[in-house]
Parts: structure tokens; C-alpha cells; sequence
């Protein structure tokens, strides 16, 4: 499921990109606990300024790739030279070559079977998963959220924090097990 | 007011602009466009059904043509399918933010082509009841397929192919779907669009992600796309049939796939633009960028039917020259004159940038194109068969009402999708139009 939000938050939201990009830098260079940012479009570059690795997808499709092809592999020895051999135009019942190219898709499809599966993974996304954070997340609005941590990290000095780095908008939240 | 004269674009007024549709009632034009798709597409299913009842005999193959318009009209759609993906992910992989406006709508051209071009050969078996022999699992009879086999090759191409684009598509609508979710007002579109978006909600760290896995795609697609169309011209050129048999079937089926199926982009693309008010997101640089590629692989086909001739020549085979010279003066030279024609002359006139930013002219020459393309396949599967190695085998092979049944009804059933799908999804990237319009500049900056 959705990460849950933190019992109670300071949320910013800019409308400008570049003053958003700003603010979500200094809000990493101050070490808030769980920040969050939200942008409705990718902002290229901001995975830098937020401090993310580099995504695990490319690897675990390139894994899915090689296993693909391995399997089918696997699969045409099994069916075809094991235990079902058929004489065909006199053709070597192993054929590594006349397989090549249904190896190759194979290893694509799991490619891109695995890699929709991994994208639903590491963004959290669950069939059924109809929780909205705010309406204008996927429009035009970008957002810090900020948790209530005590005393250093009261609503007052997030709220502060906020609007010296020009947040347009700021919303202070407490919940009880909502999700973003 | 011309373009420059509108105020610049903001992510509102895109998200705005570009979901109204989904939201508002569809007009006359578009009733009247589906009902007749739809119309014309009921001939493709009363066609497949006679065709179950009554024996693949309702068609006009025969003994010595017996690769005809089924197989023809499936590889004209496999080509339409083709130029989809390559606009999507070989402009991705090449950078292209230009891409950004025309990608979604060339994305479902693709999902709505390759499931028609995927009915054919299902057709093409004769015996549909048992066209699930052709999938690897132990039948009836106690065998598998048999994997050395081209036709299995195509088998395997076309499933991982129509697979991989339904699921690159789903996940380019995904952020889409959430857009839509965030801005929808009826209780039941909260619930589907909600079920689409699967709670997306736009962390940097999802987008860190989704941008990884959607490269991915990218990756995946561009060798499946051309492996896939690369197969099925294998599977002509190794065939010791004049006309088919020739080293440069792959590269040629590739480049006019590429060729026909930007036709049709610009056949879709030009009423969308106009229908929808998307002048502001397709705009004339898109057709000029497209039309600089369509141009490319024109000169290309140029280059491959010229070289069909010469290396009949140059072989000294008398099949080959036979066949060559026949498909040019025979009494079926008709559809080789139309379509040299229309796949060579019109296109000349891109070399001129004015033909290159006129979207009525290049409707038309979609349409032009799309007639050549598909007389192309036309020439290369009914007349190589017909005037075969043999002259006791050379033969007749006409359309009976159920090839044409099949072939309106393709047509039918292709702009019935898209006219579906154009009410219920954004034709154009949200996200990825934001990005590249407003991404790293101040809010407001035009379009272009």
C-alpha cells in the first residue's frame, strides 16, 4: 500500500518550478526527516537535488532478460530434443540458430513484463489504490510535505521554514492512518 | 488569433485543455464517425463468421495464391503498428522532447493496429477453433510447435510485440489516469480512472522510478519492434519464391513500415489536431519533424524497389526477371503502377518546406500513401504467388465480397478504437507535454 502520511504535517505548495527546486534543495540540506516531494510532471534532474540513487528497474530487467532467454532456452531443448524430437527437413533437433529469434522475444517480453511489475513496486502501486492527496498534485501545484517531529520540527518553525523559501501555500495536517 | 498571439501555456490550462475532452459530451461529428467505424467494422465479424460456417472457400485464394489478402492486409497493419513504436521509443531513446506532443496518439495507433493485424493470421489458419495449436502447450494431438519454424517465429514476435505495447502504453497513461482521477467530478469516473492511476501519486521518488522503467521500455521495444518486422520479411526472403526471395525483404520491411504507418499518423493525427483544438499541442513543427522522417524512408523505398529490379537482373535468374517484368506489364500491372505512384511521386513534394507544414496536403498524402503501402504487400504476396517458378502454375487470384468484407471491416474496426479511445483517455501526454513545455522554464512559455 501507499506509504502512510506522518500523524501530523507542514505542507508547501509552489506553483513556480524553479523556486519549488530551491526550497526542495535547502529542505535536504537542512536533513527534515521523511521529506517528501511531489511534482505533477518529472522534473528532470530533481532526483540529484532530492538525494535519489539510481532506480533498481534497469537491473532487475536486465536479470529478467537473461532469465527470460535462459527459460526458453531451456524450453525448446526440453520439448524439441528431450523428450518430442520430429525430423524436420532433416534440421538438427538442437538448433540453437533457428531459435534465436523466439529466445529473443522471449527475453523482451519478460523484459517488460518484469519491468511493469518492478515500476508497481518501487512507486508502491496497488490495483485499487483510489487515495488522492491533493487535486492539484497532478495538475500544477509542487509539494514539500514536512512531519511534526517535537520541538525542532513544530508546525510554527515548518511553517517558517515554508514561507521564507516562497512556498505559495501552506497547510498544516494532523491524521490518524491517512495515506498520501 | 494565430498561435503566437494566444497567451502562453500554462500547466493548468494544458491539464485543462487536455482532459476536456474525457469530460465533455461528444459532438455530432464524433457520433457520426464512430457509428459509421462501427458500422464498417461489423463487415469484418458477418465476414469471419460466414467464413466459420461456410469454409475458408468464401475467400478468394486458391491452390498457387494462397497467401492473399489476409496475409497482405496483416502485414500493412503490422507496419502501421510499427511506426508507433518507433515515434515513441526510438525518439525517446534519441532525446527527442519533440516527441512529447505526438507520442500518445501514435502509441494507440500501434495497441489498435497490431490486435487487427494479430486477427489475420488467426483467419489465415483456416480452422480457427484450433488456432490455439500455434501456442507452445501440449495439445490433442501430443506435439508442440514446431520452434525451427518461421511461422512460430512470428508467432512468438507477435504476441511479445502486441504484449510489450499494451503494457509500455498503460504505463505512459499512467500519470495520465491520475490527472484525470484528480479532475474527475462523476462518481463512477473517480472509481475507473482511481482503478487506471492504481493510487499514483507523483513522489520525486516514484518519478525517479517510473522514468527509469519507462526508458526501460524504450529499450525493450525498439529491437522487439524491429526483430518483429525483420521476422516477418525472413519469412518471405527465405522462400524460394521469385519476388520474395531476397536479401533486403528485412531492411525494406522495416523502412516501410516506418513509411506506412507515419501515412497514417498523419491520416489520424490531422483530424485529431483539428477535431479536439490540439493546435497548440501538435503543431505545424511536429508535422515538419514527421514529415522530414516520412521523406527519409520514402527515398529509402525508392532506393529498395530500384534495387528489387536490379538484383533480379543481376542474378540472371529467368524466374526472376520473369516475374519483374510481369508484375510491370502483366495483366495486374495496374496495381504495380498505382502503387509506385502513389509510394514515390506525391512524396517528392516534401523536399519543399511548404508541402512539409501544410497538414491538409499531408492528410492526403497519408491517404495516397496508405493506398500504396497497401498495394505494395498486394504486389509482393498475390503476384509473386501467382506467377510463380512454374508457368503451369501461374494463375488467376481476385477479391471475392469477403476479402473486401475483411479488409473495409479492418479499417472499421481501427478508427472505431481510436474514436473510443479518444473519449476516454488524453491523446496526448499530460505529463511528458508539461515537462517538456514548462519543465525547467518559468510558468507560461510557448509552444514550439
Amino acid at each position: 500500500m501507499a506509504d502512510p502520511l506522518p500523524k501530523t504535517y507542514v505542507a508547501g505548495f509552489w506553483t513556480d518550478e524553479a523556486a519549488f527546486i530551491a526550497a526542495a534543495g535547502s529542505a535536504r540540506d537542512a536533513r527534515f526527516p521523511g521529506l517528501t516531494a511531489f511534482t505533477p510532471w518529472p522534473v528532470h534532474g530533481f532526483e540529484d537535488v532530492m538525494g535519489h540513487k539510481r532506480s533498481y528497474i534497469g537491473r532487475v530487467v536486465m536479470v529478467a532478460v537473461l532469465v527470460g532467454a535462459a527459460a526458453c532456452l531451456h524450453f525448446f531443448v526440453q520439448s524439441s530434443v528431450m523428450e518430442w524430437p520430429i525430423n524436420v527437413s532433416g534440421k538438427p533437433y538442437f538448433s540453437p540458430q533457428l531459435w534465436l529469434v523466439p529466445i529473443l522475444e522471449t527475453a523482451l517480453l519478460a523484459g517488460a513484463l518484469v519491468n511493469l511489475l518492478a515500476c508497481f513496486h518501487a512507486c508502491k502501486l496497488v490495483p485499487g489504490d483510489l487515495t488522492v492527496a491533493d487535486p492539484r498534485l497532478t495538475d500544477d501545484q509542487f509539494c514539500l510535505l514536512l512531519p511534526v517531529d517535537g520541538e525542532r520540527y513544530s508546525v510554527e518553525s515548518l511553517s517558517r521554514w515554508l514561507s521564507d523559501h516562497n512556498a505559495d501555500r501552506i497547510e498544516a495536517k494532523a491524521t490518524e492512518a491517512a495515506h498520501v | 488569433m494565430s498561435d503566437s498571439q494566444l497567451p502562453p501555456l500554462t500547466a493548468k490550462q494544458i491539464t485543462d485543455d487536455l482532459t476536456a475532452p474525457i469530460f465533455r459530451l461528444p459532438s455530432i461529428y464524433w457520433l457520426g464517425g464512430f457509428l459509421t467505424a462501427a458500422g464498417i467494422s461489423g463487415a469484418l465479424f458477418t465476414a469471419v463468421a460466414i467464413y466459420i460456417i461456410v469454409g475458408y472457400g468464401v475467400f478468394g485464394v486458391n491452390n498457387v495464391v494462397n497467401w492473399g489478402n489476409d496475409i497482405g492486409t496483416y502485414i500493412y497493419w503490422i507496419a502501421v503498428a510499427v511506426a508507433g513504436t518507433i515515434v515513441s521509443s526510438v525518439l525517446l531513446l534519441f532525446r527527442q522532447k519533440w516527441r512529447t506532443g505526438i507520442n500518445r496518439a501514435t502509441e494507440s495507433m500501434t495497441i489498435f493496429a497490431i490486435n487487427i493485424a494479430g486477427l489475420f493470421p488467426l483467419i489465415h489458419t483456416g480452422r480457427p477453433w484450433v488456432d490455439y495449436w500455434l501456442i507452445p502447450m501440449p495439445n490433442d494431438l501430443g506435439m508442440w510447435p514446431q520452434f525451427k519454424s518461421p511461422i512460430m517465429w512470428d508467432v512468438f514476435a507477435i504476441t511479445g510485440y502486441a504484449t510489450c505495447s499494451v503494457v509500455f502504453f498503460y504505463l505512459g497513461l499512467m500519470p495520465d489516469f491520475a490527472t484525470v482521477r484528480d479532475r474527475a467530478t462523476r462518481k463512477w469516473q473517480k472509481l475507473l480512472y482511481g482503478m487506471l492511476a492504481m493510487g499514483w501519486k507523483g513522489t520525486s521518488s516514484d518519478w525517479n522510478h517510473y522514468e527509469r522503467s519507462y526508458s526501460q521500455f524504450a529499450w525493450l521495444a525498439t529491437p522487439l519492434v524491429i526483430g518483429m518486422h525483420s521476422t516477418i520479411a525472413t519469412l518471405l526472403a527465405v522462400a524460394h519464391v521469385p519476388g520474395w526471395h531476397a536479401t533486403v525483404f528485412p531492411p525494406y520491411f522495416v523502412t516501410g513500415a516506418i513509411f506506412g504507418g507515419l501515412a497514417m499518423a498523419f491520416v489520424i493525427l490531422v483530424p485529431m489536431r483539428e477535431m479536439m483544438s490540439l493546435k497548440r499541442y501538435i503543431t505545424e513543427d511536429h508535422f515538419e519533424r514527421l514529415s522530414k522522417i516520412f521523406l527519409a524512408c520514402g527515398m529509402v523505398i525508392l532506393y529498395v524497389y530500384g534495387m528489387e529490379y536490379f538484383t533480379a537482373w543481376w542474378s540472371e535468374s529467368p524466374m526472376e526477371r520473369e516475374q519483374f517484368i510481369w508484375r510491370m506489364t502483366g495483366e495486374s500491372a495496374w496495381s504495380f503502377w498505382l502503387m509506385v505512384f502513389c509510394n514515390l511521386v506525391p512524396v517528392q513534394l516534401l523536399w519543399f518546406k511548404r508541402f512539409r507544414r501544410d497538414v491538409r496536403f499531408l492528410f492526403l498524402l497519408g491517404i495516397v500513401v496508405n493506398v500504396g503501402m497497401w498495394f505494395e504487400r498486394y504486389n509482393i504476396m498475390a503476384l509473386s504467388l501467382r506467377h510463380g517458378q512454374m508457368p503451369s502454375e501461374w494463375t488467376q487470384y481476385a477479391f471475392t465480397t469477403f476479402d473486401y468484407m475483411i479488409l473495409a471491416g479492418s479499417f472499421g474496426m481501427f478508427f472505431t478504437q481510436l474514436l473510443i479511445f479518444t473519449r476516454i483517455a488524453p491523446v496526448v501526454s499530460i505529463a511528458e507535454v508539461k515537462a517538456t513545455l514548462l519543465g525547467g522554464k518559468k510558468e507560461g512559455a510557448s509552444h514550439g
